[in-house]
């Protein structure tokens, strides 16, 4: 069609199959806020409801309008909304909150940021691995797949690349953290996670041990192999194919995964395994030497 | 989540399902997008208040009537002004600049005039186009008849075609 060169013969049933409607919130981040709708059994707000008013109370209801009118106005209605922001495979980035609240976003990992400033509530929906430290105030609900985290004033990391792979560590104030539908309450000093609908904890974590992971370096006790290859691969882009027998065997110690056959190397060497990375496919085949 | 499993899981299939059409429909009937995705979490909530009586066969219709009544009743009619994001303009390249402004204008006034179009010609010819919604799908979630449909999506194009070759 655009070969005729004359914007008069154009088809406009065709021309409008190129629109497409645009969004401000993805699918996934408005999932998530359903989600904490539910959870904080939030009723939807009715805009326009029908109630028969004497003048008194019809008087007052104006002047209330009135007043929310220039408070809304004011202060505009919607979430203040900024873009999400994303570390890349090879950065770590930090990021703040218009609180002063610090997150710093590890490796391939993303954040969009939901301010409401009528309430003052904060909302943050992560993806990937992440260091809040929150500054007291209102609330700060921290959003996932998967599960949720609320705080008011405190410091904790969250690994949520998939429902499937959560981690939340505490090690300033406390947290409720809801994984998978179970609800926990970590005091400084204590993570719980949940691999594949598996939790495990409240354990004790130590700062210094949870701070490392920003530089790269994670100290695993007696994790699955399967579970440290999916960490692996959210963080680098890679899909692992592990023979069955070699799944759940654990691994303990503390590896560098800066670079990612640096990593391997350590745990290959550690669980007497070769590997083998096909960069073409993004795969990682891990077998028994 | 305090329901079952089995109640989060079907939720969570019927909004992967149908958010993004809920989200279309308010945005074609509001022009306003922030608008359209609040209304489209007001209405999952309230399916999810009222799922026990939800029958799965027409979920999809519910849906539908939902986010109608909650736009009728919350918003009053005024001027839409769709935009929608034309995926066109990464393919022209090779086009005559002449070309590619008028094709510009014609967008400008194409979108004018879609959001001109009465309410349920707008939506349904939308719909068509945009979601890719069969006439029988759109006359599902309605609950009105393909003829229906049709007459209205006519009426659309016969309305955006006169206007064009007046003017153009």
């Amino acid at each position: 069609m655009l070969g005729m060169k004359n914007s008069k013969n154009i088809n406009i049933g065709q021309f409008t199959d190129n629109y497409k409607v645009p969004s401000v919130v993805s699918k996934e981040d408005a999932w998530l806020l359903l989600k904490n709708k539910i959870e904080a059994n939030q009723k939807p707000v009715t805009k326009n409801r029908t109630i028969k008013l004497n003048w008194t109370i019809a008087s007052i209801a104006t002047a209330a309008a009135v007043i929310a009118f220039v408070v809304l106005f004011g202060l505009n209605e919607k979430e203040q909304i900024t873009p999400e922001i994303a570390a890349n495979i090879a950065e770590i980035q930090p990021n703040w909150l218009p609180d002063s609240t610090t997150i710093q976003l590890n490796r391939n990992s993303t954040i969009s940021n939901y301010y409401n400033k009528l309430t003052g509530e904060r909302n943050v929906v992560v993806k990937g691995d992440a260091l809040f430290e929150v500054i007291k105030g209102k609330k700060l609900t921290v959003l996932f797949d998967g599960g949720q985290v609320k705080v008011k004033g405190t410091a904790f990391y969250i690994s949520a690349y998939s429902s499937d792979l959560l981690q939340v560590d505490c090690f300033a104030g406390s947290v409720e953290v809801t994984l998978d539908n179970q609800e926990f309450f970590l005091t400084k000093g204590k993570g719980v996670r949940m691999y594949k609908g598996q939790v495990t904890g409240p354990y004790a974590c130590a700062e210094n041990d949870v701070r490392d992971r920003l530089n790269g370096v994670f100290y695993w006790n007696r994790i699955s192999l399967s579970e440290i290859a999916d960490l692996i691969g959210f963080r680098f882009g890679y899909t692992f194919k592990i023979a069955p027998l070699l799944q759940n065997r654990n691994f303990s110690g503390r590896v560098d995964l800066n670079e990612l056959q640096q990593g391997l190397t350590v745990i290959s060497m550690a669980m007497n395994l070769e590997y083998h990375i096909d960069d073409d496919r993004k795969t990682i085949t891990l077998n028994a030497e | 989540m305090t329901d079952t499993l089995k109640g989060t899981v079907w939720f969570k299939e019927i909004f992967d399902e149908y958010y993004e059409y809920i989200r279309n429909y308010l945005f074609y009937l509001s022009g306003d997008i922030g608008l359209a995705e609040d209304i489209a979490q007001d209405v999952f909530l309230k399916l999810w208040e009222n799922k026990e009586k939800v029958n799965d066969e027409t979920v999809k219709s519910l849906l539908f009537k939902i986010a109608k009544n909650m736009f009728l009743n919350s918003h009053k009619r005024k001027v839409l002004d769709l935009k929608f994001i034309n995926k066109r303009s990464d393919n022209v390249e090779n086009e005559s600049p002449q070309y590619l402004l008028e094709l510009k204008e014609f967008d400008v006034r194409l979108q004018r005039a879609i959001s001109n179009l009465p309410d349920q010609c707008r939506t349904f010819f939308l719909m068509n186009r945009i979601d890719d919604l069969k006439y029988q799908e759109i006359a599902n979630n309605f609950g009105i008849s393909v003829k229906a449909v049709e007459k209205q999506i006519s009426k659309a194009l016969k309305i955006l075609r006169g206007q064009f070759e007046h003017k153009m």
